[in-house]
């Protein structure tokens, strides 16, 4: 914790600074492809609130998903999509836990706000920047939640088509600091 | 300094939850997560700020119930809307520097089920406050609010840097000093207010580059019922008419192949009955491993007005 100053156009002020997210754990993709990263060892009750910052490259199509507790079910889910690709604006609802998507040998980045209802249930609100890369940059919003319940979230698993997340690809994981 | 203000957890089923003994100033940002359990239909559940009436607000909303989109606007004020499940908002929370409550907000409504609905929302009041001392979640139908609802309120701290334009209008803000590198999260509130002649066009650069060409925005707008998207080779932050305002929310990332991108929400023309919803999804074209300066300039020679105000705040 510091002290920080900001501008006022001539009238010096004081700001205590404190940290608003804390850092659970930073995921590189190196080497090479993969399928899937994994975040545990953590704990988040329904207290807390997250955020997922991913940063996906990849050179195969593929949509990824997004799954708490090991469930890897995707039909224990569902997720209702806003898409914008210039001027079609459209949307759907899916039987999955979809939270982004990318074309072969783009980029996309996916901002997630991640919480649990206080009866149980994983919620997801992915706001989606897509293939902005090939400056065709797609906005895409993902809303999305569990169909079961859970009393903490402790890991979470994001997963592509086989080789789906390449490398460069980058997963940040941050709670909110109460 | 603690970042969470207030948890309230409803215990019966009631009709609003107040949130009270706040102390939220202009220079502030907020964010509540609104969870409602609701017991029967709630109707469009209200944000009030002060214990004011909902006749005093409008609110911009889209929505996405699978392949349908619709929009419109309303003279009240909501973020959440359940129909008899749950449904869970994260909503941010400002006060302007003109004294406006504005909120921004996304919801996931009927969580849990097979019927989950997208939502977003811009709420404005039409009436102004020097501070904030109590928010009031109130349904239009009683005691709908049910067991297990939450409301969380907490207050975003490090703010970094801000200008507040005084004296005269400009043309540019610049924040220097940065150093936001790709392991970073930063948050620029543009509060935008145009006193020209005209329309004020204004854009976003980075390490001094505000070469439009460098940069390609896609748009989503909600204005009434008329919903709309378009692809700009721009570096767009937002474009305010005569007399107006804008509140414009930017997370701004580096992403970690280097190229920089940001995400907009924005409440256009709040504080008034013609408010409109307005997201950004923006990437540059060029590449760098770090941000040591950003720029808001306006293509309209000092479009920025006096009482503009931009805030910006390190979430890590």
């Amino acid at each position: 914790m510091g002290v920080l100053t900001f501008r006022n156009f001539g009238i010096l002020e004081r700001l205590v600074a404190s940290g608003y997210l804390e850092l659970i754990e930073d995921i590189e993709v190196t080497g090479s492809s993969v399928t899937s990263v994994q975040f545990s060892g953590f704990t988040a009750t329904k207290e807390d609130t997250l955020m997922l910052v991913s940063e996906i490259s990849t050179t195969i199509t593929s949509s990824y998903d997004l799954n708490f507790n090991n469930n890897l079910t995707t039909t224990n889910y569902y997720v209702q999509r806003l898409l914008v690709n210039s001027t079609t604006v459209a949307g759907n609802r899916q039987n999955n836990n979809f939270f982004a998507d990318c074309v072969a040998n783009d980029k996309v980045l996916a901002i997630s706000n991640i919480k649990l209802t206080n009866d149980g249930y994983g919620t997801t609100q992915t706001e989606v920047t897509k293939n902005y890369v090939s400056n065709t940059p797609w906005m895409f919003n993902y809303n999305g939640s569990s169909i079961f319940t859970m009393t903490s979230i402790t890991q979470l698993d994001v997963i592509g088509t086989t080789n789906g997340i390449g490398i460069g690809s980058r997963f940040q994981l941050y709670k909110v600091v109460a | 300094m603690a970042n969470l203000i207030k948890d309230i957890t409803v215990g019966s089923n009631v009709t609003q939850v107040d949130l009270t003994g706040l102390d939220i100033q202009k220079g502030e940002l907020y964010e509540m997560v609104i969870t409602v359990v609701s017991n029967g239909a709630t109707g469009d559940v209200q944000l009030l700020a002060n214990s004011s009436v909902s006749g005093n607000y409008y609110f911009q909303y889209i929505f996405a119930n699978g392949a349908t989109i619709g929009s419109g606007r309303i003279n009240s004020s909501a973020n959440v809307n359940s129909g008899g499940g749950r449904s869970i908002a994260k909503v941010y929370v400002k006060l302007t520097n003109d004294g406006h409550f504005v909120s921004m907000s996304s919801e996931v409504r009927n969580a849990g089920s097979s019927v989950v609905i997208l939502s977003n929302v811009v709420n404005t009041s039409t009436v102004t406050f020097s501070s904030i001392t109590s928010l009031t979640i109130k349904s239009p139908n009683a005691n709908t609010i049910g067991i297990g609802s939450r409301i969380q309120l907490y207050k975003v701290a490090e703010k970094v840097d801000e200008v507040i334009v005084a004296g005269s209008s400009v043309t540019q803000v610049d924040f220097t000093g940065l150093d936001i590198g790709k392991g970073n999260e930063y948050m620029l509130v543009s509060d935008v207010v145009n006193n020209t002649a005209g329309t004020v066009n204004t854009f976003l650069g980075f390490n001094d580059n505000l070469t439009k060409t460098d940069y390609w925005l896609q748009y989503l707008l909600a204005r009434t019922t008329t919903v709309g998207g378009g692809r700009v080779n721009a570096n767009g932050l937002t474009d305010v008419e005569v007399g107006h305002n804008a509140l414009v929310i930017t997370k701004i990332k580096v992403a970690n192949s280097g190229y920089i991108n940001y995400q907009t929400q924005e409440a256009r023309e709040y504080g008034e009955s013609t408010l409109w919803l307005v997201k950004l999804a923006v990437a540059s074209t060029f590449t760098t491993s770090l941000i040591t300066k950003t720029s808001v300039k306006s293509d309209q020679a000092s479009g920025i007005g006096i009482g503009s105000r931009f805030s910006l705040y390190k979430l890590i």
